[in-house]
């Protein structure tokens, strides 16, 4: 079974002990867990109030490789987004942009969220939105950032109806409450958790709103891969997850 | 690939009491490779101060799963180090006549108080291991009853002859690994949690490799996510089988 993964990220995070890859070399890995395409940022953008140079070389970096697919993050909690948007698409075909928005410190009520909604929704880009990057619980003293409310995501899903958007992070009690009010809303498996869990999801959920997503490199690639490939349900939703729902709603 | 899993709640919170229940999960987890599984009990159903009866209760539910699956499932007793000496006696001699191999300590005191030291006795008379639930509580009101590293580890070095094993790598994370070296009766759990990477690593590099078991928490995690972390981790296939299967298997004397 080959993956697509929908939360892959590329850099430095200070905050734990891993190897330093290459881009090339952190689609080898990838590659070596069957994900076969995989939607990258980079970890910095993050921790930089301007993401925008970091982005451009991202999206430099991505063009000598075939199996990424960059994903500028935008901080909205700055002017000239969309500008840097429509820089990054004459960079290359942009099929997602990421937001952060807890890290980068603004609500998604604010006006410059609903711009970008339209303008996504204009130009047929998936919005990307993460909800935490690290287990709350367990955060280093030295950085703690509450995910993202799922009141927040409610709200913004109900605000746009008709616009579909991916959540990534989510906790299993986090999908269900959003499934049930908002079922636009499209959510990967990193964070979610627990025994029999995809049966359990697609009681409520719409199983073409369930992708894969690793985590990787903060996650263990094989641990979100296994989770997948072993668990209690009929192979052909197994490949609609892993791969072919992500493939549909991302064009790619 | 051969799989013991140290820490597994097979009943929780009431549910996979049924036969039907139980011969699924046991089917399901022999297709991953798990040959056998601790069962610790549905330690929380009455909170975390259980009295002497609601021990018996979740006592006998894990009988009766090593009834039906004498090969598959290890028993640990699980114990309210709170009720006293006697209660704590009787229960447990009960669980040995029955054939389980352990005892299992939850939250209802921390592993630092003196409450602790009848059961110790009592863990060593019969060479039996102790797994305590241990969670990063440094500075937490919760440290009452949530027992820290440099508690489970404090409690290891003051009975250096009984075997401890201190839960949930990925709660107490790289703390706990560093509270845990030079304890040669202290073992891991790799249970819990969601699989960041770069753990398991770090405890193979600071702890060696045979002091490290594998466990899941199941049903509170995926068992595919739990046997995914440590067969995707970067260290040789060599210390993989041993935290998967041989590490408890000497353990536990399985033979």
């Amino acid at each position: 079974m080959t993956f697509v993964d929908t939360n892959t990220s590329y850099g430095h995070w200070p905050f734990a002990l891993l190897p330093k890859q290459t881009l090339g070399q952190f689609e080898a890995h990838l590659q070596e867990h069957q994900i076969e395409r995989a939607l990258v940022s980079r970890l910095e953008t993050i921790f930089l109030p301007d993401p925008d140079r970091t982005n451009r070389d991202h999206i430099r970096a991505c063009k000598r490789l075939d199996n990424l697919s960059p994903v500028p993050v935008l901080n909205l909690a700055n002017r000239g987004c969309l500008q840097n948007l429509e820089e990054y698409r004459r960079m290359t075909e942009i099929k997602a942009v990421k937001l952060y928005p807890n890290f980068h410190n603004y609500s998604l009520r604010s006006t410059r969220v609903s711009r970008l909604t339209e303008y996504l929704a204009a130009k047929e880009i998936r919005l990307i939105i993460n909800m935490r990057m690290m287990d709350e619980r367990h955060q280093y003293h030295g950085l703690k950032i509450k995910g993202v409310s799922t009141k927040q995501i409610i709200s913004y899903a109900k605000r746009f109806s008709e616009f579909p958007f991916l959540c990534t992070g989510l906790y299993q009690p986090e999908m269900l409450a959003i499934a049930e009010q908002c079922p636009q809303v499209r959510m990967d498996l990193s964070f979610a958790d627990s025994h029999n869990l995809i049966n359990g999801l697609i009681e409520t959920i719409n199983p073409e709103h369930l992708y894969f997503g690793s985590h990787a490199p903060l996650m263990v690639t094989k641990a979100n891969t296994y989770k997948l490939e072993t668990a209690s349900i009929p192979t052909t939703l197994k490949i609609r997850i892993a791969r072919d729902n992500a493939k549909a709603f991302f064009k790619l | 690939m051969r799989i013991i899993d140290c820490h597994a709640h097979p009943i929780f919170f009431e549910n996979g009491k049924t036969k039907q229940e139980v011969d699924k999960l046991v089917s399901y987890s022999k297709s991953l490779g798990i040959e056998k599984m601790v069962c610790l009990g549905d330690v929380l159903v009455y909170g975390p101060n259980p009295n002497a009866q609601q021990l018996r209760a979740i006592n006998d539910d894990t009988r009766q799963l090593m009834a039906w699956y004498p090969d598959f499932f290890i028993g640990f007793c699980y114990l309210n180090p709170t009720l006293g000496e006697k209660p704590l006696q009787v229960e447990l001699e009960l669980c040995v006549k029955a054939g389980f191999r352990g005892i299992k300590l939850e939250m209802s005191n921390n592993a630092r108080d003196a409450v602790m030291t009848p059961l110790m006795i009592a863990a060593e008379q019969y060479a039996l291991p102790v797994l305590q639930h241990t969670w990063n509580s440094l500075h937490k009101q919760t440290r009452k009853i949530n027992s820290d590293p440099i508690d489970t580890c404090l409690l290891a070095r003051r009975f250096p002859n009984v075997t401890v094993i201190m839960a949930h790598l990925y709660s107490f994370g790289i703390r706990g690994v560093l509270e845990a070296q030079n304890l040669p009766n202290l073992y891991i759990d790799t249970s819990s949690c969601l699989p960041f990477a770069g753990l398991i690593e770090y405890a193979v590099e600071k702890l060696g490799p045979n002091r490290i078991l594998y466990g899941s928490d199941i049903p509170i995690r995926e068992l595919g996510q739990c046997i995914g972390r440590v067969i995707g981790s970067d260290i040789d296939s060599k210390t993989k089988e041993k935290i998967l299967y041989s590490n408890a298997q000497s353990l536990l004397g399985i033979a």
